[in-house]
């Protein structure tokens, strides 16, 4: 490592309060892309799952009706 | 035998137009991108923040380059992306075209946003200012409106032939605002310092320092690959919602099946 001391890395002669800045926010952006599509990505998932559900649900009850009405 | 060649060029292209050919391939490739995008900007950070030697004129701001060039870079290659992308739309009427207009523009507006944030935070200590007219700062900031008119545009368009098509034609008319930000340096006197690093020509740096940037910006690289297709994927997933391969692939498991037999 180029510092000494862990409070050296974080005090960077004066410069740490601008580069840690510019790494966090940087931090805080790519999370934040990552996390958004993640999210949107499950809900999407789920509501297209839920629908099969549904749509299953109701071949089974359509499926019931005509077996009552044949017997 | 040159026919048959163009044949199965022809058929690959109407396979790349397909969303649901496209959905299958992309599974391994978000998964790989999104791997290697982890495994290099951690090593990136950490060799850029504690290894890499300070600058022996701007000490320890200079190590902002280190995330300022990455998000500047990516964000010009997504820019180039949508217009190549604007371009496949007009031409030849691609589905996918207007699917990865729309996948680009989330990550293309923050990494626009945070090179120019992270150039300002860096000019401060360097150039002592947090803001200059410079050539390149004003032609990214340009590139921010134009991600900003690009994404309004679409929220603007119900009609989702016009929103395409119009979406299309900004990405690709303002694909000439790239090499302006790339020549800005060389074309008016800045403070910008000329590119510290380019993908085709040996670095000026002594290796230490250019190494842990090389990392980073394929990270950075990697991280937009990830991001992008999983969104197009998504895209894809609304678009396609009424589709007999989505019903397919979210079909309601065996097992629940059975359970309503029984009942």
């Amino acid at each position: 490592m180029y510092f000494s001391t862990i409070g050296e890395l974080i005090a960077m002669d004066g410069h740490g309060s601008f580069v840690w800045l510019a790494y966090g926010t940087t931090v805080l952006v790519l999370l934040v892309n990552l996390v958004a599509t993640r999210l949107a990505t499950r809900k999407q998932e789920s509501a297209l799952r839920w629908r099969q559900e549904v749509a299953a649900l109701q071949q089974q009850q359509a499926n019931n009706t005509t077996e009552q009405n044949d017997s | 035998m040159s026919g048959s060649f163009a044949a199965s060029l022809k058929q690959l292209w109407h396979k790349l137009g397909s969303p649901r050919w496209f959905y299958q391939i992309t599974h391994n490739w978000v998964r790989g991108f999104g791997v290697m995008a982890a495994v290099m900007l951690v090593v990136g950070c950490v060799w850029g923040l504690a290894f890499a030697p300070p600058d022996y004129q701007q000490g320890n701001s200079f190590r902002i380059m280190y995330v300022h060039v990455p998000a500047a870079m990516v964000a010009q290659s997504l820019y180039l992306g949508m217009g190549v992308a604007g371009f496949i739309g007009l031409v030849w009427r691609m589905k996918l075209a207007d699917v990865a207009i729309a996948a680009t523009l989330p990550l293309g507006i923050t990494l626009t946003a945070l090179a120019l944030f992270s150039g300002s935070v860096w000019g401060r200590p360097t150039w002592g200012s947090w803001w200059e007219w410079d050539g390149r700062t004003v032609s990214t900031l340009v590139m921010l409106f134009l991600y900003l008119g690009i994404y309004a545009l679409r929220e603007a368009i119900a009609e989702a032939d016009l929103r395409a098509r119009a979406a299309a034609l900004v990405s690709l008319v303002g694909t000439v605002n790239i090499p302006v930000i790339k020549y800005s340096v060389e074309w008016w006197n800045t403070l910008h310092q000329p590119a510290s690093f380019t993908l085709t020509e040996k670095p000026a740096m002594p290796a230490e320092m250019w190494l842990p940037l090389l990392v980073m910006v394929l990270g950075f690289y990697c991280f937009a690959g990830h991001n992008v297709l999983s969104r197009m994927r998504l895209e894809i997933l609304r678009r396609e919602a009424n589709t007999r391969w989505v019903a397919e692939l979210f079909a309601a498991k065996p097992v629940s099946a059975s359970i309503t037999k029984e009942s």
